[in-house]
């Protein structure tokens, strides 16, 4: 695609196996869950409906084309990239989070994932929008309050500094490998690497 | 009196005979002499005397020489040429009167007839050659390179109906077949013949022009190749989804299992269009050709395309160039919104046209959002701008701009003299409105027309009845051959001399003829 005019067709497009049980929407999120090798020679992502709030670098977006339950289809997180937004989140403006949330296949506000360039068609719930993995979160810990040394769940808050409030979305597995963290207290994650999860990295006293 | 010829070197003439004639080829004298020491002068000045008359032709040659015996001893033969000799010789190169793709004239290598001639002279050292008899409306087309400049000029002169003169007072003329003087009347004559000479002519004479170019607009369907090799429709191809292509995934049709339809797919679908019909019809195989009265029910007979339009446009260099094919319509193109362009509008992106197979290729896959749908896509709408021929359906022949003018008086049923002018070419550029629909013709009819019927009047001329005429004169009379008098010969030996001359007739096969085939120009 060299001699193409136009960067969507010079973009490394990367084929998926839709296996989700619903289509993914033209432009949709969805999920890199693996690879597959359908046969000799020829190996294809395997992709499914998001899971989590926000994303890494294992999100992609559909091409213009949507793929149905099981049909492959091609997808890609390089470049600036159109992407289907969740309008009941109101109309993105030039540098809000828009990321992935569990059980939709549009992007959603104040969730981490990509850095939002802008709307380009409200009708359609279009946006622009750039990869920008999200590498920390914040909220607070449960009544339970995180012990040192183990697991937990977090309530995300999200929002303009120091106005935050809570998304109603949650992230488990938080590892806490510092003091124990007591009852409702601000804490922010850090993405670990090496383990692929999260981990206190911040807490209030 | 004695008659003399006299050429330098030449002693003891016995006889002689030089017969002058039309064309390009040089007119022969032939000399005996008795033998002689001395070599003659290979070029010379050629004198013939008879009392007053001298008559001299410079520049002439001795073509060869034999010697022969007989009773009367040895004789030698002489061939001397007049200066047409030098004539086999030389060259020009040029190419004028050259038509752009609309059929035009292009100003800067225009030529008119005269000029042509003119310079032809020139190249043959001929620079007081009148030309001002030679018809100067047509703009024959020519091209010369290295070229020899009397056959050009022989070639030039038949086109227009006219030939190459040599006159008595040593100067060319291009002068119409069969215009010009009656034998003089001088007291001398001895034998006089008259007579017709009718034309073995055609019942009409036939200019055939090149092929014409007609500027059409095309409707494309978008199409695919099978793995066997066939372009059909899309919905046609043996690999085609089966709930469409409306949702596969074109940027590689990951869902086509086959390895090998796959890779077609990924090479032809949405990349290749081929011609549907004309604008704005939308019926596959409805072909409208403005212009052409005959019918066109298959695209074959619009193959190959031309790789232009019919229009021109100057380029930096100051050059007319044939524009390019264009490609417009509606698409998607790759806008961010995700939404088509709103309105038909030129293609911006790469492709090329195979022009054998009237199909347009694409660098990337060109297709259009489906409208009425919230997702999925429709092959372009695009519309094709080009230059192309037709083929006659029952002959497979290049339609071509033809004009028969028929010869009055009944037919003999002999068909027409076929003139062919590919130099000349009829051209139709349909013009649309902004929906594709033809609102009109731009023709070059009308200067085609003229070019042709200057072509229909030289060829015409040639096939006129004329009136013969044939005299031997005793003596040397000085007669100059123009576009009637064909031939004139003087002749002596020692009982005295003879002048023979005749009008729209030849009587002499001893001169060297140059008779080129009327009404052809090469292209």
């Amino acid at each position: 695609m060299s001699t193409a005019y136009t960067p969507f067709d010079n973009q490394p497009w990367t084929e998926f196996v839709n296996n989700n049980a619903a289509s993914v929407p033209a432009y949709g999120v969805l999920r890199a869950t693996g690879v597959s090798v359908i046969e000799p020679g020829r190996v294809v992502v395997t992709a499914d409906m998001p899971q989590t709030f926000g994303c890494q670098a294992q999100c992609l977006i559909n091409s213009p084309v949507a793929v149905a339950a099981g049909q492959m289809g091609y997808a890609t997180r390089t470049g600036v990239l159109v992407a289907l937004y969740d309008a009941a989140d109101g109309t993105p403006a030039f540098g809000q989070a828009w990321g992935p949330r569990a059980g939709s296949w549009k992007l959603k506000r104040n969730t981490g994932g990509f850095f939002m360039l802008g709307a380009t068609n409200t009708t359609l719930g279009l946006a622009l929008v750039t990869p920008l993995p999200m590498l920390t979160l914040r909220g607070k810990t449960l009544s339970g309050g995180l012990a040192k040394g183990t697991t937990g769940t977090i309530t995300i808050y999200a929002g303009p500094l120091g106005s935050e409030t809570d998304t109603g979305q949650t992230m488990a597995g938080v590892y806490n490998r510092y003091a124990n963290a007591g009852s409702n207290k601000w804490v922010t994650c850090g993405w670990n690497f090496e383990s692929q999860g999260w981990e206190l990295i911040d807490l209030e006293c | 009196m004695v008659p003399l010829l006299e050429f330098p070197g030449v002693e003891y003439v016995r006889s002689w005979s030089l017969t002058l004639s039309h064309g390009v080829t040089p007119s022969v004298a032939l000399v005996e002499i008795a033998p002689q020491f001395d070599m003659p002068a290979e070029v010379g000045t050629l004198t013939l005397t008879f009392g007053d008359v001298v008559l001299t032709f410079p520049g002439c040659a001795l073509d060869r020489a034999t010697v022969r015996r007989d009773r009367a001893g040895m004789i030698v033969s002489l061939a001397i040429l007049d200066r047409r000799w030098a004539w086999r010789f030389g060259q020009i190169t040029g190419r004028y009167n050259l038509r752009d793709e609309r059929g035009q004239l292009l100003p800067e290598t225009e030529k008119s007839p005269r000029e042509l001639a003119t310079m032809l002279c020139a190249a043959l050292g001929e620079t007081a050659a009148d030309v001002s008899l030679l018809p100067d409306d047509a703009r024959p087309t020519v091209a010369w390179v290295y070229a020899n400049p009397a056959e050009e000029l022989a070639r030039l002169a038949a086109g227009l109906g006219c030939t190459v003169v040599l006159g008595l007072a040593g100067a060319v003329s291009l002068q119409p077949v069969g215009t010009g003087n009656p034998l003089p009347v001088t007291g001398t004559e001895r034998t006089r013949n008259f007579g017709i000479d009718p034309p073995t002519r055609p019942d009409s004479l036939l200019v055939v022009c090149g092929p014409t170019r007609y500027e059409t607009t095309f409707r494309l369907e978008a199409v695919g190749q099978e793995p066997t090799g066939e372009i059909v429709p899309l919905n046609e191809l043996s690999y085609a989804p089966a709930s469409g292509w409306e949702n596969e995934a074109w940027l590689g049709f990951a869902n086509i299992a086959d390895p090998q339809a796959r890779a077609k797919a990924r090479q032809t679908v949405y990349r290749w269009y081929r011609l549907k019909c004309t604008a704005p019809a939308n019926t596959p195989g409805e072909f409208h050709i403005a212009g052409y009265a005959g019918s066109v029910n298959d695209v074959w007979q619009l193959l190959p395309l031309a790789a232009t339009r019919l229009l021109t446009c100057t380029d930096a260099d100051g050059t007319p160039r044939a524009e390019p094919p264009e490609l417009s319509g509606r698409f998607w193109d790759r806008s961010l919104d995700g939404q088509n362009i709103p309105s038909q509008r030129r293609y911006p992106g790469a492709f090329r046209i195979d022009r054998n197979r009237g199909l347009v290729q694409f660098a990337e896959p060109v297709l259009q959002v489906n409208p009425a749908a919230a997702a999925g896509f429709l092959p372009a709408e695009l519309y094709l701008t080009i230059a192309h021929g037709v083929l006659e359906a029952a002959t497979h022949v290049a339609d071509c701009y033809t004009s028969e003018r028929a010869f009055p008086g009944e037919p003999r049923g002999t068909g027409p003299a076929v003139l062919p002018r590919p130099d000349l070419a009829r051209t139709v550029r349909t013009t649309y409105d902004t929906g594709n629909t033809p609102i009109g013709v731009v023709e070059n009819t009308a200067d085609l027309e003229a070019e042709v019927a200057a072509q229909l009047d030289a060829a015409q001329a040639l096939y006129e009845t004329r009136l013969t005429d044939f005299v031997e004169y005793a003596g040397l009379v000085p007669i100059s051959p123009d576009g009637a008098i064909t031939q004139v010969q003087w002749s002596a030996t020692e009982r005295g001399a003879v002048t023979r001359a005749s009008r729209n007739s030849e009587f002499s096969l001893v001169a060297g003829m140059s008779r080129v085939s009327a009404c052809t120009v090469e292209p």
